[in-house]
């Protein structure tokens, strides 16, 4: 766009406001955007009369579920409608939970760049490779599966575990089944806050994981190191 | 009916990770932010699909709302329309349009939120009218139903160019009209 007169900023701007330009003159116009005060002006201007069509629109609530299912895709580690399906909350946060979690989690990632505070790796045992984590303090914890990763033998699971000082391993969740690269989970800050000068261990379970909240059997232990 | 106020807190607690102040938000906006994917998407299992992206990306970018400054129910509807154009295509067999009698759902919105908007709505319309017949229309399908310059130049049976000629000078004369 070649447009510098007033006029044909407004113009443009009422494009973008519409959806009408083509993606790449509507980045280039979002780039203008970020530094021009007056074209961010024309297109508030725009964006705010042309919402009024929406009042034409009738008001429908979604089912009843929808919440449910946005917090599953956000928070899936606690998920209230997970944990009340099954009798046991601890069979609940460090097993049946953790199986749905975990592999929901692969649809979310962050938008935009995350720093870990944390990292561990554990890089080899005789019978689990290469995964690497990070985690924030914020409660953004980051799975990397690598492609010499070696999925838990049919009918079990790989569950995480966080043991820090001589308190009993908390459950981190399972490893999730399929998946290669970046796995982005969310965890309840205070969790992460403790991973501090913790251990971070990778034990065999049944298929849904460690059935009485305990590890079954540990393959392979991480000291965390702090980075940030 | 949930104030400007209202709306603003709490997308500022979402910021600081409150989930309680997203259901909030969740509770005062998502009929209206579901009318706008069932509009635009015209499919229910995609429009509820596309409601829930867009209040996750409200919960990721709940900081960043003030940068355009936009009012936050305006933003919202934005977030909504916006991802749900996107979807509409990025779609790649996009199943038959049902009949939007069909889709659109009873009832309307309560009488507050209908006394509320009915200023802007008002004075929007007024200023379509000014407009050359067809236009008002084209304008409306834009924000709607998310229709392109190539299908208003198919439907009305032109040249693009000559479509995005006309609506370029008939949106100048809506700006100047609502700007009055």
């Amino acid at each position: 766009m070649t447009g510098t007169e007033p006029e044909d900023d407004d113009a443009l701007a009422a494009e973008y406001a519409l959806g009408l330009l083509e993606p790449e003159a509507a980045r280039a116009f979002e780039d203008r955007m970020a530094t021009e005060p007056a074209l961010r002006a024309s297109y508030a201007f725009w964006a705010e009369r042309l919402a009024a069509f929406t009042e034409d629109l009738p008001e429908e609530a979604p089912p009843p579920t929808t919440f449910e299912d946005i917090e599953d895709r956000l928070f899936p580690l606690h998920s209230k409608r997970r944990v009340s399906g099954f009798g046991s909350l601890r069979g609940v946060l460090f097993g049946g939970l953790a199986a749905a979690v975990l592999a929901l989690a692969v649809i979310i990632w962050p938008q935009q760049a995350v720093t870990p505070d944390f990292r561990f790796d554990i890089a080899d045992s005789d019978s689990f490779v290469a995964i690497g984590v990070g985690a924030t303090r914020g409660g953004v914890f980051h799975l990397i599966l690598g492609d010499e990763f070696v999925e838990p033998p049919e009918g079990r699971d790989y569950e995480m575990w966080l043991i820090a000082g001589d308190n009993p391993p908390v459950s981190l969740g399972l490893v999730p089944r399929g998946v290669r690269g970046d796995v982005w989970a969310e965890l309840p800050p205070e969790l992460t806050e403790s991973f501090e000068g913790g251990v971070f261990a990778v034990s065999l379970e049944p298929e849904g994981g460690a059935p009485d909240g305990v590890p079954s059997e540990v393959l392979a232990t991480a000291e965390i190191v702090t980075v940030g | 009916m949930t104030t400007r106020a209202e709306i603003e807190q709490h997308l500022a607690q979402m910021t600081l990770g409150d989930r309680k102040a997203f259901e909030a938000l969740y509770d005062a906006t998502a009929a209206k932010l579901f009318s706008v994917t069932l509009r635009i998407l015209k499919d229910r299992a995609l429009a509820e699909d596309a409601l829930q992206e867009v209040y996750i990306k409200i919960w990721h970018r709940a900081g960043q709302y003030q940068a355009n400054g936009l009012s936050p129910m305006t933003w919202l509807i934005t977030v909504a329309r916006n991802h749900a154009i996107d979807r509409l295509r990025t779609q790649k067999a996009p199943t038959a349009p049902l009949d939007v009698a069909e889709i659109l759902p009873e009832p309307g919105p309560g009488p507050e939120a209908q006394a509320v908007a009915a200023g802007e709505r008002t004075r929007l319309q007024a200023c379509l009218d000014t407009l050359e017949d067809g236009r008002a229309e084209m304008v409306r399908r834009c924000y709607l139903d998310g229709a392109t310059y190539k299908e208003l130049a198919d439907a009305a049976d032109v040249p693009l160019n000559t479509v995005r000629t006309w609506l370029r000078r008939s949106l100048l004369k809506l700006r100047e009209c609502l700007s009055q």
